[in-house]
């Protein structure tokens, strides 16, 4: 597949940084994402801690992989191979009835929703993308500039619709404490 | 420059504008849902449930060494209350948690948990006149119990079972613990449940 590169450019650099934040809330309190890890009962206990660390390291080879343009495809296939695992780890719960476990995403506790799958399958088309080789063409400043401004941009909407994604739990809890429809 | 590229830049502008009174509006209406119920902690209601016995864990005071015991069936009934020496609404329960093992004496003890350098916390200890209570510092205890906001409070009874637990923001909250074993409920979130039911 042929594909503008700044189409492409977009795609990683958003990839990135999903995969940066993912890296930096893991990392930031191992333990505890050992612990949410746990609560996802797909992995016996004695496998959770090696596959955690596993996981951080496999985030880390793609951002890095990501940036560098020689492995840039290595990386996007590994990026769609853990996106794809998340949305089943989440799947799979979502399915079991398990809605109340932390997701894991970081920041003050969310819980599941099939919301966080459609965010994964939107992320996977995004891989995809990144996946493409580039048309020939030289990359100009205006381009830098449009992929500087279209990743903010997207990263402000992916925070905005996970804000809120996290108000529409509340919402839902808040009526079924109350038992009104 | 021609009208296009003012246009486009006036357009990347409001945009990225947008977006960001999109997310403050989002963080609002947020804040506004965790003022009106005490939710974040039930919202992801991992560890231990109500009604489950409790880990055991036998810990030692900071300062004294003197054991404490958690989940041992001790006669007593105790509440756990998680807090940080970085944490604003802690400092602003502490008086109210003071006040409680005054009058409380009889009915149940209150452990102060936290975790991380010892020293930081014994200058909060000194700071804050905690002396009264035994504070215990163990990761593995709030990991068990899948804290992950400050301040958090644990009822365990005299068998050590889990009565009631939850994010704690206000003095309100913190009460509804302490009157969720008299009460037979395990929380605000419970008591909405019962009246559902009625």
């Amino acid at each position: 597949m042929l594909l503008d590169p700044l189409v492409i450019l977009i795609a990683c650099g958003v990839l990135i940084a999903v995969f940066v934040r993912a890296i930096w809330h893991k990392l930031s309190d191992f333990p505890v994402f050992k612990a949410l890890f746990a609560d996802y009962e797909i992995l016996p206990q004695s496998l959770v801690a090696p596959v955690a660390l596993i996981l951080v390291v496999a985030e880390a080879a793609i951002v890095m992989g990501l940036v560098i343009p020689a492995t840039r495809q290595v990386a996007a296939i590994g990026a769609l191979f853990l996106l794809a695992i998340y949305g089943i780890a989440i799947s799979v719960n979502l399915l079991r009835g398990r809605y109340a476990i932390d997701c894991g995403c970081g920041g003050s506790g969310q819980g599941l929703s099939w919301f966080l799958v459609v965010r994964n399958a939107i992320l996977i088309v995004l891989g995809v993308l990144a996946l493409a080789s580039p048309m020939m063409r030289a990359i100009s400043l205006a381009d830098a500039i449009v992929l500087g401004l279209s990743v903010i941009t997207v990263w402000l909407l992916i925070l905005a619709t996970e804000q809120a994604a996290a108000n529409d739990a509340h919402r839902q809890y808040i009526r079924n404490s109350r038992g009104k429809g | 420059m021609d009208a296009f590229t003012i246009a486009l830049i006036l357009l990347w502008a409001v945009v990225l504008a947008l977006g960001i009174v999109v997310i403050a509006l989002g963080r609002q209406i947020g804040i506004l849902f965790e003022r009106v119920a005490p939710m974040g902690a039930l919202m992801t209601d991992a560890g231990p449930k109500i009604g489950e016995a409790s880990p055991k864990f036998a810990l030692q005071a900071l300062g004294s060494g003197k054991p404490v015991s958690i989940g041992a069936s001790s006669g007593r009934s105790l509440l756990i209350f998680f807090l940080s020496p970085t944490c604003p609404v802690c400092k602003k329960l502490l008086p109210v948690l003071k006040s409680a093992q005054k009058a409380e004496k009889g009915s149940f003890d209150i452990v102060l948990a936290s975790d991380g350098d010892a020293p930081k916390h014994e200058a909060f200890v000194a700071s804050h006149k905690l002396d009264s209570f035994p504070y215990v510092l163990s990761s593995d205890l709030g990991m068990a119990y899948r804290v992950s906001r400050l301040p958090y409070g644990v009822m365990l009874d005299g068998e050590g079972t889990v009565r009631a637990k939850g994010l704690i923001n206000n003095r309100e909250q913190l009460e509804s613990l302490f009157n969720a074993k008299e009460m037979g409920v395990a929380s605000i979130q419970g008591f909405l449940d019962q009246v559902k039911e009625a």
